[in-house]
């Protein structure tokens, strides 16, 4: 970013507003109407009831819930490099915030739609929120699902607001450029902002409370939603480890999935220069951090199992190694705890070709972590008799290929409608411009 | 406005919106205009009928409500079931109610083709023809061959034909036992099947005789031998089944005596070698002589010791009873029959004086002679009464050929089959629980049977068509009587207010002199022949199956999805193969295998088990229906091109594996307990001392219950693993059938299942059985996670689930260890007329709910409250929810388990019981007790001693 200018900046940022070319709308398409493909079979599943999926007695959760545990983790790096590493004041993540915490609203929305999608009777998903009623029920706190609701709620509310507020002062540096129907929508986005520095203060201060509070939902939620596991009884998912466990693999797939989003969107948008290898390393850093954490966690899992003296738990964990499900276990291995030990390597952390290539294998790896947590825990449990394998059908599938349609899709209508790099956040790490006698370049 | 005008233009707004509301099931309420007198909307009735799924004649209560059956069970009082019902009895319903019942005459046209007519009408050409053979004196060329009756219809057939002056009735039944009957009337020269019981027998042969299963009377069995295995852990009644297949009967034997099949014969007579050494008898010695164990077991590939061993028993016993199955040949009957004569059965066990309704089935002689007579062209007209013949007869009887010769067969059948299929005419009739009739399963006892129902599909009785029939002939009834109702009340001779009585009832007997005097035998017995058995080649047997019997059962899709007890499989029979010997030739489970015999062969896939002894084959009868309904075709193979002239008999055969593969389809993922002590066995010594001690650690505090906590006690030792159960629950919960693709997927919606393990512990044969339902755990690890409450526990102990209330999150199946929660996938379709049959008191889901076995809320509600009307705790025994009802063995208790005196606390503190996977402290209100092994009989710990 040396040598840059406030000016260049600004410029550079608002040009990626500019109008889109044909093959913009061709991708945001195709991903509206993978979302719509997704929704109509969603529609086909409520008309036919869940038997057209692949779940069954005794593997009840599936697919769906694996991806609703996949989005909640992916949703977590947008906040935590957007509140925590405010907090923590690491300026590489000024560059990249913006689309992160996008990226964190946008995921949260699409895992949210998983447990109504798994839910047998969708129509009456309302019965899970205390709304008082004349016939006094109320739902039933001690369960994880409940606690579930709450949490995705509170991440969705929380994440949301965060990414407004952040927004406002650039939003009103788009305004300024815009014209038209844009202008008066960017004007009622921009809450009234001047820019005046009574409004600055209160913005600083607002930011810096919004990173406080949403802070610890980074840890709490999918600390949450690895109760959903833990609370249970069932062997492979009975196991006090699971909130740090579940928050270090949310950690890890949010990051390797920035990444993976950034690296075309930078080439894209010609951004370089702004979102610099420096910041896909610092990035790589962490997701060694977390792929060691998870490497760990992996292990510690088996010894438990062993220590525990536990047949049952035992026998869960010797089967996911070698059962049915091995295929899936190792590939979860390899993604996760071993390719990200290539960050070791600065050629790796440096390269865009292995940032990528770590990128993905880590997504794909940790969508395996939760299928296999699920799925083998569930297809094993107490009675010999009663075990069964799962494999998900097209319904599935073509459901989960839709919500990628559907985060996609969102996306891309953020690149082009909102700032995707923070103007405000960059000029801010820029060095002060130097006077030129009384001619100020602000 | 004041506040009445407001309130009356409410009242009008609001009627104004109800009536502008439709909706496309709006249905109407209309009351009764003249109540009929017996029903009481909400108020069951129960009629007393006889069960006729098979010539058993066990005794039925059946559950009306609103003028439709809706459940049978067995009659608490009749002698032979006592309220027990087996799986088919409890399926009867559905053979009432299926959907594919005729409701129209079938008559054939000139292309060959069945066309629907008005039974009038082909009643009137039926009688014309009938008529015109008559006037020509050729009324011999008219047959009957109709299924096994022995009451009033019986006598209005003969009655029928006798007047005509036709041949007496053929009956036909596929499952008959002329060879005891010859083998009786060549010993004792009685010509029967006598009948037998197991009450107190101490010591029981089996011979490839399946008694729990299709044996004669499986209820009345079972009943009886669990009554024995009750005094297992005191007096040690002995069970020794010699057979070449360990079926469901054999599994529950003491000991096992592998023996080929076709070796029953050899078996036999070394047995009656060695008995007479030990009780000398001059004609016994006569005919067994050179069957000596130690010349004989060699080649039936036993320990001469096995044979000697089992002689001793049986001489030493105080009653014992040995029991021929249908795979044996007269002259193993009458060896059979001398043993039971030597050791004192006879009078004991063995009821002479008392034949069997199985006495009066034509034999097969009588049944070639008839064919022949049709093949020759002397026949004209044939009537069928609810018989399947061709189904179950072996081609080399040319009955098809004949059916083609005969230039009118009138066939009378609920819906058609194999056998309509060569039919002119075919007459639909009503089901045994919309008729009129007796039956007398022995010289003891009558059953009645009365209609419970009006007819479902608005057809008259065989009885009445007969006599209308004879009318058309006539112009005269039967006995002068114009309904068969009247013709029954004519042919009994009761007064009116007896008739209400014994209908009441169910049932009348008749005094019996049981302690008969054994009969001296002085028949001079011919050497028995054998025929050297050539063991290169497998030898082949089929035995009825225990889900279809002879076939007639496979209609039944309640039946079709009970997995089987050997093999836990649905939809489907298949061949059982040794498992050693299937190594060798490299045949596989789920592998296609040709089997031939010189009558012809067939294709069927392969099952591979210890549980069959090295040298033999084996294939359940009654599957492979051709046309039976949509149910009932194409549901697994039959065997019956193998077989010879006596479809039982062992064959040998040749055996070719296809290199094709088929998915044998199984509810359960493996038989393997992998040491996790679910279902449990202990040897009798042992009894108590290897008990764990969970201690009772919770952070909560313990639940409290009031004045009841309802549980439940299951004596493994005493479950056989007939699946009555589960038919039972299906009838009374509305529990859909789902078939064969959605089983696979693992879609069944059984509230209550068998779980089956192998028997590795005691021996390396065999399989354990544990039926596991919803085991209402105190600390219910489905209850916390439900997010809406829709599983609760109730202030009795229940583990309630709220339908209405559930969203369907599933989370309670993940979390219940004993996965006994079922899931509706989708909505189940009960097609008409099968939503008849559905319980009102039981909610019928709908899709995305979560169920699961309720211990028959219904019904301790139903008790609950009548106690409470009548000022008092509900007693011990009075509810008994559908499995606990039924189950033929009693293996299932159910009861109040506050109720220190309860029979259910008492079984609770056995020093057997044990829950499955304790340690988790669920305290589930399931007590399991182990099964007993006793330890002369347990080979595997044997042999590590």
């Amino acid at each position: 970013m040396e040598g840059l200018t406030y000016k260049q900046v600004n410029d550079a940022i608002i040009n990626t507003l500019a109008p889109p070319r044909k093959f913009y709308f061709a991708i945001v398409g195709f991903f509206g109407l993978l979302f719509a493909l997704g929704m109509s079979v969603w529609f086909y599943m409520i008309i036919n009831g869940l038997g057209v999926a692949g779940i069954r007695h005794p593997v009840m959760w599936g697919v769906f819930i694996t991806n609703f545990v996949f989005w909640v983790g992916i949703a977590h790096s947008g906040t935590l490099i957007s509140a925590i590493l405010y907090l923590f004041r690491a300026e590489w993540r000024m560059s990249i915030y913006r689309s992160a915490e996008a990226m964190t609203v946008f995921a949260v929305a699409t895992a949210g739609m998983y447990p109504l999608i798994h839910l047998g009777r969708v129509w009456v998903a309302y019965w899970t929120l205390p709304i008082p009623n004349e016939m006094l029920l109320w739902p039933n706190f001690k369960s994880p699902l409940i606690m579930d609701v709450i949490a995705i709620s509170t991440y969705l509310t929380v994440s949301a607001s965060f990414f407004l507020i952040g927004l406002i002062p650039d939003i009103a540096a788009v305004r300024e450029k815009a014209t038209g129907i844009r202008k008066k929508i960017y004007t009622i986005l921009s809450f009234g902002w001047h820019g005046t520095n009574e409004q600055w203060r209160h913005y600083g201060r607002a930011y810096l409370f919004f990173a406080a509070l949403a802070t610890p939902l980074v840890i709490s939620v999918h600390s949450v939603v690895s109760w959903d596991f833990a609370l249970s009884i069932v062997p492979g998912w009975h196991s006090t480890i699971f909130a740090p466990y579940f928050v270090a693999g949310a950690i890890h797939s949010g990051l390797a999935l920035v990444i993976t989003l950034l690296i075309p969107l930078r080439k894209i948008f010609k951004v370089e220069n702004i979102i610099t290898i420096k910041n896909f390393e610092s990035m790589a850093k962490v997701i060694l951090l977390t792929g060691l954490i998870v490497g760990y966690a992996y292990a510690i899992e088996y010894f438990l199992a062993w220590y525990s003296g536990n047949p049952y738990e035992l026998a869960i964990f010797k089967w996911r190694a070698s059962g049915d499900y091995a295929p899936a276990f190792w590939t979860m291995v390899i993604c996760n705890s071993i390719v990200p030990l290539l960050f070791f390597f600065k050629k790796f952390r440096t390269s865009i070709v292995g940032l990528l290539v770590v990128s993905i294998l880590i997504n794909v790896g940790m969508w395996f972590e939760r299928y296999v947590i699920i799925v083998t825990s569930l297809a094993h449990e107490f009675l010999p008799a009663a075990w069964g394998n799962y494999s998900p059908t097209w319904v599935e599938i073509v459901i989960s290929l839709g919500s990628w349609g559907f985060f996609l899709m969102l996306f891309f209508l953020f690149a082009k409608f909102l700032p995707s790099i923070s103007i405000t956040e960059v000029k801010e790490i820029l060095p002060t411009p130097k006077r030129k006698g009384s001619n100020n370049e602000h | 406005m004041d506040r009445k005008t407001f309130l009356q233009i409410l009242g009008l707004t609001s009627a104004g919106i109800v009536s502008g509301c439709k909706t496309d099931t709006q249905r109407l309420i209309i009351p009764y205009v003249i109540p009929p007198q017996e029903i009481v909307p909400g108020i069951a009735n129960w009629y007393a009928s006889s069960c006729r799924e098979c010539p058993a004649g066990c005794g039925l209560l059946v559950r009306c409500r609103e003028g439709r059956a809706v459940k049978v069970e067995g009659n608490s009082e009749h002698p032979i079931n006592q309220g027990k019902l087996c799986a088919r009895g409890q399926a009867t319903l559905q053979e009432l109610y299926n959907p594919d019942r005729l409701i129209t005459s079938q008559m054939r046209n000139a292309e060959g083709s069945f066309v629907s007519h008005d039974t009038e009408i082909a009643i009137k050409h039926i009688g014309n023809h009938v008529k015109s053979l008559v006037a020509q004196k050729s009324a011999k060329k008219i047959a009957m061959i109709t299924s096994l009756n022995s009451g009033s219809l019986a006598n209005c057939a003969d009655e029928f034909m006798n007047s005509i002056g036709g041949e007496k009735p053929i009956i036909y039944e596929a499952v008959n036992y002329s060879v005891i009957k010859s083998a009786c009337n060549k010993l004792f020269g009685k010509n029967i099947v006598p009948k037998m019981s197991l009450q107190d027998a101490d010591v029981i042969l089996s011979i490839g005789a399946d008694f729990l299963e299709t044996y004669i009377s499986p209820v009345e069995f079972a009943r009886q031998f669990a009554k024995n295995s009750d005094a297992k852990e005191g007096r040690k009644s002995v069970f020794i089944y010699a057979g070449a297949q360990l079926s469901m009967t054999g599994n529950v034997a003491d000991k096992w005596i592998q023996i080929p099949a076709g070796g029953e014969k050899l078996f036999a007579l070394s047995l009656l070698n060695e008995i007479c050494k030990l009780n000398p008898n001059p004609i016994a010695k006569n005919f067994s002589e050179g069957f000596s164990a130690d010349s004989v077991a060699g080649k039936i590939f036993i320990s001469p010791n096995d044979i000697k061993q089992t002689a001793e028993l049986l001489v030493k016993a105080k009653r014992p009873i040995v029991m021929g199955g249908l795979m044996c040949d007269k002259e193993t009957q009458i060896a059979i029959m001398l043993i039971n004569s030597i050791i004192g059965a006879i009078g004991k066990t063995v009821f002479l004086n008392n034949p069997l309704s199985y006495s009066n089935i034509s034999t097969d002689e009588e049944i070639e002679a008839f064919i022949k007579k049709c093949l020759e062209g002397k026949i004209d007209t044939l009537f069928i009464l609810q018989t399947n013949p061709i189904f179950t007869m072996p081609k080399s009887f040319r009955f098809a050929e004949a059916l083609k010769k005969i230039r009118m067969v009138v066939a009378f059948a609920p819906m058609l089959n194999e056998t309509t299929e060569y039919a002119n005419y075919v007459i639909p009739t009503n089901t045994p629980l919309e008729d009129w009739d007796e039956y007398q399963p022995d010289a003891s006892i009558r059953n009645y049977q009365q209609p419970v129902m009006e007819s479902v599909f608005g057809v008259s009785s065989t009885g009445d068509y007969l006599q209308k029939i004879f009318k058309s002939i006539t112009d005269k009834s039967l006995k002068n009587s114009p309904t068969f109702y009247d013709y029954i009340r004519a042919n009994l001779n009761y007064s009116e207010s007896d008739w209400k009585q014994i209908l009441g009832k169910g049932y009348s007997e008749n005094n019996i002199l049981y302690s008969e005097t054994p009969k001296t035998i002085t028949a001079s017995l011919p050497k028995p022949k054998i025929q050297a058995m050539n063991f290169d080649a497998i030898h082949f047997i089929t035995t009825p199956s225990y889900k279809y019997y002879d076939g007639r059962s496979a209609n039944k899709p309640w039946i079709s999805e009970i997995p089987d007890a050997s093999a836990s499989i649905v939809w489907e029979n298949y061949v059982t193969l040794n498992s050693k010997y299937a190594e060798m030739y490299g045949i596989k489970n789920h592998d296609i295998i040709e089997l031939t015999t010189d009558a012809g062969s067939i294709e069927i896939p392969a099952r591979v088990t210890p549980d069959i002894e090295y040298h033999s084959a084996a294939v359940a009868f009654g599957f492979g229906h051709t046309k039976f309904g949509r149910y009932g075709t194409n549901v697994g193979f039959s065997p019956l091109p193998l077989l010879g002239k006596n479809i039982w008999s062992p064959v040998s055969i040749q055996i070719k594996n296809t290199g094709k593969w088929t998915k044998l389809i199984s509810p359960s993922d493996t038989d393997l307990q992998y040491q996790r002590g679910i279902s449990q066995a202990v040897l009798l010594s042992e009894i108590g001392q290897h008990k764990k001690h969970h201690e009772d650690l919770n952070m909560y505090p313990k639940v409290q219950h009031e004045i009841y906590r309802w549980g439940m006690t299951v004596d493994l030792d005493k479950c056989i693993g007939c699946g009555a159960c589960i038919a039972a629950c299906y009838a009374e919960n509305n529990i859909p059938t789902v078939g064969k693709e959605l089983i696979s997927k693992g879609r069944e919606m059984q509230w209550l299942r068998i779980e089956r393990y192998r028997e590795d512990e005691f021996a390396d044969y065999g399989n354990r059985y544990i039926p596991m339902m919803c085991q209402h755990c105190e600390n219910a690890p489905c209850e916390p996670v439900c997010p809406v409450y829709a599983a609760y526990h109730s202030k009795d102990g229940l583990n309630v689930q709220v339908y209405n209330r559930c969203i369907g999150t599933r989370y309670c199946s993940n979390n219940c260890p004993y996965k006994v929660r079922r899931f509706n996938w989708f909505s189940y379709e009960h097609p008409h007329p099968t939503h008849l049959q559905l319980n009102p008191d039981v909610t019928v889901r709908d899709k995305g709910v979560m169920e699961k076995c309720t211990f028959c809320v219904q019904r301790i509600i139903e008790a609950r409250d009548k106690a409470k009307d009548e000022g008092r705790l509900v007693r011990d025994g009075e509810i008994k929810p559908a499995c606990v009802q039924t189950c033929p063995t009693s293996a299932l208790v159910f009861g109040n388990l506050l109720d220190e005196e309860s029979l259910v606390s008492k079984l609770k503190n056995n020093p057997r019981a044990y829950r499955p996977i304790e340690e988790y402290n669920t305290r589930s209100a399931i007590t399991y007790l182990q099964k007993v092994v006793k330890d002369d009989y347990a080979p595997k710990k044997k042999n590590k001693v």
